[in-house]
């Protein structure tokens, strides 16, 4: 990413929060996503079974 | 013997046909009607849009499973609804309009004891002048040939940025009212992905525009998630999305015209302002499909069974009242019309009491906020539902309607793509619980915050391309088709 204050300049753009490179580096991460995969996977399943009768 | 009339063959029209044919003898007699014979997974247009997928690997022929299935299928448009019959036919029917080559115009009159209107959405692209696919410089993705002539056009700008050139690119909504905006934030990162990955970013400028309050709204008032140990928002989510991409944003607007390199846009504060492009795909607004429906004495009664925006009325709440008393009890359960019970309109086809997110007028007056979404997951369980309702009525001879699944209770997933690879690709997976806010149940939140989430990374990839390659499996009946959830 550009230098985020020449880029925007105190506009919208200036403030959001941005992920560090550990972040970055799970969410890219094989290991760490095939058990978020599963995890996802189970949370989802969890609000379609509740989600009608 | 009952006579079953399913408009529209989308995800919701051919879920309730699937389970349907299961649930009944075969002696029931169940129709299909559709303008094309084609069903798309839908949430795969984004990547036909990018050319990662063809149009071939997001669609199939219905015909040879209707066959399979003993369902009767008729390649046509419905035009006008009779649910009382006429002074001819006694009973209640659909007139409709062939649209094969053969025999375009055709029309036929099809009797029914139950209707289920799954007809999904008019693309209402006639409401902001200049916005049609193919005109000039403007895609869209919302159906598998839109999405493909999107990527033809892409490709031209890509190949015009490799040459050193700069293009603009927009993408977002395009009409003060739009929905969908969870489909045009796919394609936004999708275009910004493919981009990146060529190294053409120095010249491109990628820029979101959007009716949305806030970024994040995705027609559904937004929504709060626990994130790095704060409740956080899907405001801060979006906007965090785009500035680590570098897209900018342009919020609070709705578009009114587009020529071929500008979009005129006025915002809520009333400002009528220009962006130039060079590419835009911009989802139009949705609106009925503009049937009629007469009684048995040739009256017409569309009020009776549509709203005036062309969707059809059913078991919601429409009375009009200020945003701070909506309720989850104005949402529908069942999908079945009040005035004649044996109609049922799953999926889009349903005219929703009200939007989600708070209504907002600029200050001259226009109407600029995301219309309600409803996406793949809610309509394949109105459609589930509705079927199940129809089997037990036509077992027991009861109309119990014991089988509910309103947006005010029912949860959704909602897999939204940031990039294509099996290794290097990106999706964000979001769930909300409920999809309506329930601030009776959830005065913090308006949601359960146990689960509802958002959380990029590589899975959310995977699970999209796993909910593509397993939809179409349940889609095309293979075996156990019925034990994949909807």
């Amino acid at each position: 990413m550009e230098n985020r204050l020449i880029i925007t300049k105190y506009s919208d753009q200036y403030y959001p929060p941005t992920p560090n490179n550990f972040t970055l580096f799970l969410r890219k991460s094989v290991l760490f996503q095939i058990i978020r995969f599963f995890i996802l996977n189970y949370k989802i399943m969890k609000i379609l079974i509740k989600g009608h009768s | 013997m009952a006579k079953i009339l399913i408009l529209g063959a989308g995800v919701a029209g051919h879920t309730a046909a699937a389970y349907l044919q299961r649930g009944l003898n075969k002696k029931h007699e169940i129709t299909v009607v559709s303008p094309t014979s084609t069903y798309q997974w839908i949430p795969s247009n984004i990547w036909v849009g990018v050319g990662r997928m063809t149009p071939e690997e997001i669609k199939f022929d219905l015909r040879p499973l209707y066959k399979k299935w003993g369902i009767n299928f008729i390649q046509a448009k419905a035009q006008n609804f009779f649910p009382e019959g006429d002074a001819e036919i006694k009973s209640a029917y659909i007139e409709v309009e062939y649209t094969t080559k053969e025999e375009a115009g055709l029309k036929q009159k099809i009797e029914y004891d139950y209707l289920i209107n799954a007809t999904g959405p008019k693309l209402n692209f006639e409401a902001t002048e200049g916005l049609a696919p193919g005109n000039g410089n403007i895609a869209s993705v919302c159906t598998f040939g839109h999405a493909s002539h999107a990527w033809e056009l892409f490709q031209e700008k890509l190949d015009l940025m490799q040459n050193g050139q700069k293009q603009i690119f927009v993408i977002g909504t395009g009409h003060p009212t739009a929905t969908c905006q969870g489909a045009a934030f796919e394609y936004i990162l999708n275009v910004d992905f493919e981009i990146k990955r060529r190294g053409l970013e120095k010249f491109a400028e990628v820029i979101w525009i959007t009716n949305e309050y806030e970024l994040g709204d995705f027609g559904m008032g937004g929504a709060f998630i626990p994130k790095g140990g704060f409740i956080s928002n899907t405001k801060l989510f979006a906007e965090s999305y785009f500035v680590e991409r570098n897209i900018t944003w342009i919020k609070r607007a709705g578009v009114k015209k587009l020529d071929d390199h500008k979009i005129y846009y006025e915002n809520l504060d009333g400002e009528y302002l220009e962006q130039a492009y060079d590419f835009a795909m911009l989802i139009p607004g949705f609106a009925g499909h503009g049937f009629k429906a007469y009684d048995k004495n040739g009256a017409d009664i569309s009020t009776k069974l549509f709203t005036p925006s062309g969707l059809m009325k059913v078991d919601a709440d429409y009375t009009q009242k200020p945003f701070e008393q909506w309720s989850i009890n104005d949402w529908p359960e069942t999908y079945q019309n009040p005035s004649y019970p044996n109609i049922f309109a799953p999926g889009i086809a349903f005219a929703p009491p009200h939007s989600i997110s708070k209504p907002m007028t600029s200050k001259n007056g226009t109407a600029i906020f995301a219309s309600a979404p409803r996406t793949g997951m809610p309509s394949g369980i109105m459609g589930k539902v509705t079927a199940d309702n129809i089997i037990d009525w036509i077992k027991t001879g009861n109309a119990t309607m014991k089988h509910k699944a309103s947006m005010g209770r029912m949860g959704a997933a909602c897999i939204v793509s940031a990039g294509y690879g099996m290794s290097k690709g990106t999706a964000a997976t979001m769930t909300v619980n409920p999809v309506v806010p329930d601030w009776d149940k959830y005065p913090d939140w308006g949601r359960d915050i146990n689960t509802t989430m958002g959380e990029p990374g590589l899975a959310g990839h995977w699970l999209k391309w796993l909910m593509h390659y397993m939809f179409l499996y349940k889609a095309k009946g293979k075996p156990f088709w019925w034990l994949i959830p909807e």
